[in-house]
């Protein structure tokens, strides 16, 4: 007869040890907004790139009373997202949701949820770059001189060639911003449209990058400003004209979708949580 | 045999994790750890939120330093070294310092000036330190009442302390002088009450 090897992990599948090291680099990453903060990143069942720094943030949060959201580009039904939340339920106790209002603990490859982050929630960020000046130095030991020295010469210059070439800064997501006037940050790769909301807001938004190995926050009620110039402002994507074609809301984030068929194009929300959420609404009079 | 009573080193350091997250995400607000402190063993020879908080953040990778006048000081030392598997080091070595009884002008002043906060390059390389206090509290009642500002404050905030000499404030400031280095504070008391002054907090004192 066979045996039934039953592998068993920790509570929340890291180490504690582990937990303790991502613990200490977080509070680290809250006391410096905006500065990353290096930590050991630790192997995880999924391949780095793919969420990894997120979810060992989300792991040493976790507990049994927390309440799991998983986002992917706004999508809670993505195959990443939903492997996420099977490998945290596999571990914990915890509850997942669909629902960023019910969440205590969100987290978000590329979007921020459309509904304002409470101060009882934290948001954590999956990053696949946590570098800003990386497109203008290649060198870490560099960037890191740059950042001490607060020599951002370079970054601004990418910008202002920007304006030269093409008349506008051509970044979409993953706009840089200065963080407590300091240090300039990666807010991943978020459309622009979120990046207002890291302003000031109520939450704390925590990222995580698992291959690049590092850790770095913004706490609540910090000042975030998107690198800008006087005559050539910050500005997000708007969508007017456009609405959801299933929830009919005109003040969210779309997505435009192209059907090859007909050639038709259309708009959806990419918050499909929050956009199921509306159409229930609509349907209950 | 496990006493559900005992602290816990996966729940329970998690719980007091979410706690400090909290209150270092937002200076100054107060945290009721009251819960944890409950299930500490009686016979551990230190404060209850040293111990909590030692449990919580330490282990070999760290170094702590931990000052206090009662007697068992080496004991307190030596469980925490035990029980974590982090050292003990000198005041300017440390990672993390736990200040368990209130420390002398100039005893302050050598810690303070000693403490690690840092270097420009790599400001994370700095030492947190955990104060305990006699009293926490979230209006401006007791001995030394501070004015927060800063990142995590909406506006202001007010939190006082009693059993804290302002000569830390004083010192604090002159050591965080140079952002974004310096350390960065938790203050505790044996009610449960826990808050946090990362370096980013303007303090000012009221009764200036």
């Amino acid at each position: 007869m066979q045996a039934h090897l039953k592998q068993t992990y920790n509570y929340a599948f890291l180490d504690e040890g582990s937990k303790k090291e991502i613990r200490r680099t977080t509070l680290k990453a809250i006391a410096i907004p905006g500065y990353q903060v290096p930590f050991a990143s630790r192997e995880m069942p999924i391949g780095r790139g793919w969420g990894t720094g997120g979810l060992q943030l989300t792991l040493s949060l976790i507990g049994d009373q927390d309440c799991l959201k998983v986002i992917d580009q706004g999508n809670d039904d993505s195959v990443n997202a939903v492997s996420i939340k099977k490998l945290v339920q596999s571990c914990t106790k915890a509850e997942v949701t669909t629902d960023s209002e019910r969440a205590t603990i969100i987290q978000t490859r590329h979007r921020i949820p459309e509904v304002p982050i409470r101060s009882d929630q934290i948001l954590v960020f999956q990053v696949p770059l946590p570098e800003p000046l990386r497109m203008v130095e290649a060198k870490e030991r560099k960037t890191k001189q740059l950042h001490a020295e607060m020599d951002y010469s370079g970054i601004w210059l990418r910008l202002y060639e920007d304006i030269v070439k093409w008349g506008k800064i051509s970044i979409g997501a993953d706009y840089p911003a200065l963080a407590h006037k300091r240090y300039i940050f990666a807010p991943s790769p978020i459309p622009r449209y979120d990046l207002p909301k890291l302003n000031h807001a109520d939450g704390l938004f925590l990222f995580g990058a698992g291959r690049e190995k590092k850790i770095y926050a913004i706490p609540p009620y910090t000042e975030i400003e998107p690198l800008a110039f006087d005559d050539y402002p910050f500005e997000v994507e708007h969508f007017e004209g456009c609405s959801c074609r299933l929830c009919g809301s005109s003040d969210t984030f779309l997505d435009e979708l192209f059907d090859e068929k007909t050639g038709q194009k259309f708009y959806q929300c990419s918050d499909t949580g929050n956009c199921r959420k509306r159409q229930e609404k609509r349907h209950t009079p | 045999m496990t006493n559900a009573e005992t602290f816990h080193h996966v729940h329970d350091t998690r719980k007091l994790y979410r706690h400090l997250l909290d209150s270092m995400a937002r200076p100054g607000k107060i945290n009721d750890i009251s819960v944890l402190l409950h299930k500490v063993p009686e016979t551990c020879p230190c404060s209850t939120g040293t111990y909590v908080l030692a449990q919580t953040l330490l282990d070999q990778q760290v170094s702590f330093y931990y000052y206090s006048q009662e007697i068992n000081a080496d004991d307190a030392e030596h469980a925490i070294e035990w029980t974590t598997g982090s050292r003990h080091t000198a005041s300017h070595a440390a990672d993390y310092l736990f200040i368990d009884t209130p420390p002398e002008i100039d005893e302050i002043d050598s810690i303070m000036q000693s403490v690690r906060i840092g270097t420009l390059t790599e400001p994370e390389k700095s030492a947190t330190i955990a104060l305990h206090v006699r009293k926490l509290s979230g209006a401006d009642d007791l001995a030394l009442p501070m004015v927060l500002r800063g990142p995590g404050i909406n506006g202001w905030h007010i939190l006082s302390a009693d059993g804290m000499n302002s000569e830390w404030l004083r010192l604090r400031s002159e050591r965080n002088r140079e952002y974004p280095t310096g350390c960065d504070f938790i203050l505790f008391d044996d009610d449960g009450r826990i808050a946090a002054l990362p370096r980013t907090t303007r303090i000012e004192r009221r009764d200036f």
